[in-house]
């Protein structure tokens, strides 16, 4: 049977909002965002988990 | 997800899906799916207080991590379009334009969303905008989806008791934000009569239906307005809720229009609101 192609999905660009005094905002975390913001910030916990959740959907 | 018939015999939910879809597609000319009652044609191109017509677009479709643990990673669905109009809105140039983005079949949709699942995805969201507006595309696609999968109603709880019954046993998880703790404050920054009541009324729908999250977003300065009678309400009406209090509001959209939501919220601020929320017993997930 032949497959039809998937068609290709709207994927908006994440935004991130850096305020003065160094907090980071995130709209649109993808798997690999939450891994870079895990890695700019190692202390938190809550994007530490988000970003350990990478290698099960890649 | 069990869907039951009336006499509790267990249903296929495609198949429950479908059939309601149908029904939702024909209650297009004359729309009732939210608290705005607007009655209008949207297939004569009548538009309501959404703005939107007969068709569905999509602004976003894409595995994400930013909600609550417990549902992520999602396969989160956005689409374009709302009934509220929060100036505060993070979404606010798609969710207000119920015509930006792309037009997909249901079924096509549902084909992604498989394939997300079987990479790893744990659910998948349905949100928008506001998913409620669209309920023919949603049904839609849900009775494309498997069965088995972990469906999230994402919704602002401004739906009405027609929307209620079309989605009503179809969703695993209803994913509700509780944005206001007045009516005040949702027709200042909202454009929203009678906000409290509707959104309480959906949320006690919810609790009895399906597992219900609520979601508060903490805004700048409305701290003892939106938050404090939320979580009282929450702790007096439905104690065993699990509460989601988010504290990633920014200054998005037409946020500027209001001085006190120019910034974010002080870490203080939501320290305390957390304090509260135990001090009266909620049931906090993050």
């Amino acid at each position: 049977m032949k497959m039809e192609p998937i068609p290709p999905l709207p994927a908006p660009l994440p935004e991130l909002l850096i305020t003065p005094d160094g907090r980071i905002y995130a709209h649109y975390v993808t798997p690999e965002i939450a891994s870079l913001l895990s890695k700019l910030d190692p202390n938190d916990e809550t994007m530490r988990q988000r970003a350990q959740l990478r290698n099960t959907t890649s | 997800m069990r869907v039951l018939s009336n006499e509790g015999t267990q249903l296929d939910r495609r198949s429950v899906a479908a059939e309601r879809a149908r029904r939702a597609h024909s209650l297009l000319a004359e729309c009732r799916f939210c608290a705005h009652d607007c009655g209008v044609n949207r297939f004569e191109g009548a538009t309501g207080k959404c703005h939107a017509g007969s068709a569905t677009r999509l602004f976003s479709a894409q595995v994400e991590v930013a909600d609550e643990l417990e549902l992520i990673p999602t396969f989160a669905v956005a689409l374009g379009g709302c009934d509220l109009r929060c100036d505060f809105c993070i979404t606010g140039r798609s969710s207000w334009n119920a015509s930006a983005g792309s037009a997909l079949l249901p079924r096509k949709l549902a084909r992604q969303a498989i394939a997300a699942l079987a990479a790893g995805a744990k659910s998948v969201m349905i949100l928008g905008g506001e998913p409620t507006i669209h309920l023919p595309f949603v049904l839609d696609l849900v009775a494309h989806l498997p069965p088995d999968a972990r469906l999230i109603f994402k919704t602002n709880a401004h739906g009405s008791s027609k929307a209620r019954e079309l989605i009503k046993g179809l969703f695993d998880v209803y994913l509700a934000d509780f944005k206001f703790g007045n009516d005040a404050c949702a027709q200042h920054l909202a454009r929203i009569a009678s906000y409290t009541h509707i959104v309480q009324e959906n949320l006690l729908w919810a609790a009895t239906e399906t597992e219900l999250i609520v979601r508060h977003l903490l805004m700048p300065g409305h701290f003892e307005c939106c938050w404090k009678p939320v979580a009282e309400w929450l702790a007096a009406a439905l104690p065993e809720v699990k509460v989601s209090l988010r504290s990633g509001y920014w200054p998005a959209w037409q946020a500027q229009r209001h001085p006190e939501l120019r910034d974010t919220v002080p870490a203080s601020d939501y320290a305390r609101a957390v304090q509260i929320a135990r001090d009266l017993g909620l049931r906090l997930i993050s």
